[in-house]
């Protein structure tokens, strides 16, 4: 009878622990808005700037030539493979509309998660892991440092600010230098373009693109820390919560994504 | 007046027991060296003062009462244990040092921290320096060295000066001549025992009573290095916590678990 139970009870265990981290995971996102909200406002605040200021540069600023390279590549395939078509059915007018929804609605922000979960988000998870593993967080706790405030909210608050910026940069290289890329094969000038881009562009095209930047901000900063801090006292368990926190990231940023859109259209 | 109280302390991490209603009462003042095997759990007790009984994420279960300048720990909120965290002064065993920062910043964080609007910046550094200087560690600060550079004994010493800085009124210290040869155990000793920092200007929003001096807790797994400097041991074993008495006291025990934690080489050393 116990080998008939013991599926149902690895499926129950499983289940428990699933629940049980969703619950850690809820606490610890609470933690950390709570640490958000208080930032500005308490002792610490000065070092917890700098840490801030230092996450933004790592997160936003050494990424640029990356992502510079990524938005012109986009944008210009996007460009040449959907303008012919277009243009062949005497549709060339819509690839302002098209251009909009693919790259700042959609695209533009889901690429520039990937590679902030991708540069930062494994270093976030691997820098919490390490920091859990060899002490350093007891190490703060003991000196009466919030933890939440020292070292959680300057990452989340860094990787918002950062993927919001960079949103905003990848949709203008990929929308304007995509087409300079695309130019040298494509016969549309320049000014018909932008002014078609112009005319396409709605604010809330803008609303849903930075507002997804905020929330992938958020979500990438939080998994990872939260799964690195979950490490015990085992080197072998940094590159085990780096991984369980990028995956969970990327599945969470695709989840967000697919729900803020879906409530943008329907508004 | 005490300064730190357990009272029927019973505490099981991850299913184990490592406290057994276990009672301890250390006075204002007062330089108590618990002594226990290895793996008895002797880091549990300092780890109990900071209200930082878990480890690991593992589940904790922890029944009586422990006090600290006669607040329970256990009912404290997270910002009045984060206060008074900040008076306690806490050498880890490897040194808990943040490794991404070189040492004068590592000295400097508890300050920067907590006191930098009161402060300033210019007095957190010479406070520092103050410090580095009388623990011999200005070559190090200055090299503008990472923790990873230096040694187990260097960052003991780092680990010191940093828990020294903000003047705590309890130093709690883990297991910190453990590896240290015996003649480098017992200057490392000294200056846990003997030496306190005295600043110009005290550091404002302190709790705990500090009249009495600084009040020292440290652990270890042999009494050797310690023979010289603590007014009292204390032994731990079995999940309790039997007062030995001092240094006299340990050196003539009968009980064989005493003669198991007295390290004869050391002891030699420490007896003279």
């Amino acid at each position: 009878m116990g080998a008939y139970l013991s599926p149902f009870q690895a499926l129950g265990q499983q289940v428990i622990a699933s629940v049980l981290d969703a619950w850690h995971l809820l606490r610890f996102s609470l933690g950390s808005i709570v640490a958000l909200a208080r930032f500005f406002n308490r002792q610490g605040f000065r070092v917890s700037a700098r840490v801030t200021m230092q996450q933004v540069y790592f997160t936003g600023l050494e990424a640029l030539p990356f992502l510079s390279l990524l938005s012109l590549l986009l944008g210009s395939t996007v460009l040449v493979q959907s303008l012919p078509q277009l243009q062949g059915v005497g549709a060339g007018e819509l690839i302002g509309k098209i251009l909009v929804i693919s790259i700042v609605r959609e695209l533009g922000p889901i690429i520039t998660a990937m590679v902030v979960i991708a540069r930062s988000g494994t270093a976030m998870a691997a820098e919490m892991a390490t920091n859990r593993v060899t002490g350093q967080v007891e190490a703060l706790e003991s000196m009466g440092v919030d933890v939440f405030h020292y070292l959680i909210a300057p990452r989340v608050l860094g990787a918002m600010v950062s993927m919001f910026c960079m949103i905003v940069y990848f949709d203008v290289v990929a929308l304007v230098g995509g087409f300079l890329v695309a130019s040298l094969k494509l016969t549309m000038p320049i000014s018909v373009y932008m002014s078609q881009i112009a005319d396409s562009l709605q604010p809330l095209d803008l609303y849903i693109s930075l507002s997804k930047g905020i929330l992938f901000g958020l979500v990438v900063s939080l998994f990872t820390c939260y799964h690195g801090l979950r490490a015990r006292r085992a080197p072998f368990e940094v590159p085990m919560r780096a991984r369980s926190g990028v995956i969970q990231a990327m599945f969470f940023v695709f989840v967000s994504s697919a729900v803020l859109s879906a409530g943008f259209y329907w508004i | 007046m005490s300064c730190v109280e357990l009272r029927k302390v019973t505490l099981e991490v991850g299913g184990k027991c490592y406290l057994q209603e276990a009672d301890l009462t250390v006075q204002a003042g007062e330089t108590v060296v618990i002594a226990g095997l290895p793996e008895a759990g002797k880091s549990f007790v300092p780890r109990l003062l900071l209200g930082l009984p878990g480890m690991d994420n593992d589940e904790v279960s922890l029944q009586g009462e422990v006090l600290v300048s006669e607040a329970n720990v256990a009912a404290l909120s997270t910002l009045d244990l984060q206060a008074l965290r900040r008076c306690i002064g806490t050498v880890m065993r490897d040194g808990g040092l943040i490794e991404n920062m070189d040492i004068r910043a590592n000295v400097m964080l508890p300050l920067t921290y907590h006191y930098r609007d009161l402060l300033g910046a210019e007095k957190i550094q010479a406070r520092c320096a103050a410090v580095l200087a009388d623990l011999q560690l200005g070559h190090l600060a200055a090299s503008g060295m990472r923790p990873v550079a230096l040694t187990r004994h260097e960052r003991i010493y780092v680990s010191l000066a940093r828990a020294l800085v903000t003047e705590p009124f309890l130093l709690l210290l883990d297991e910190p001549c453990v590896g240290l040869s015996p003649g480098a155990a017992q200057r490392l000793c000294e200056f846990i025992f003997n030496y306190q920092p005295v600043f110009e200007e005290p550091l404002p929003n302190h709790t705990g009573d500090r009249s009495a001096g600084l009040t020292r807790i440290a652990t270890t797994v042999d009494f050797g290095a310690y023979l010289n400097f603590a007014d009292r041991f204390v032994l731990m074993w079995n999940g309790k916590l039997e007062n030995l008495g001092d240094r006299s006291a340990v050196l003539t025990s009968s009980d064989p678990r005493v003669h198991k934690l007295l390290n004869p080489e050391i002891a030699e050393v420490a007896v003279g």
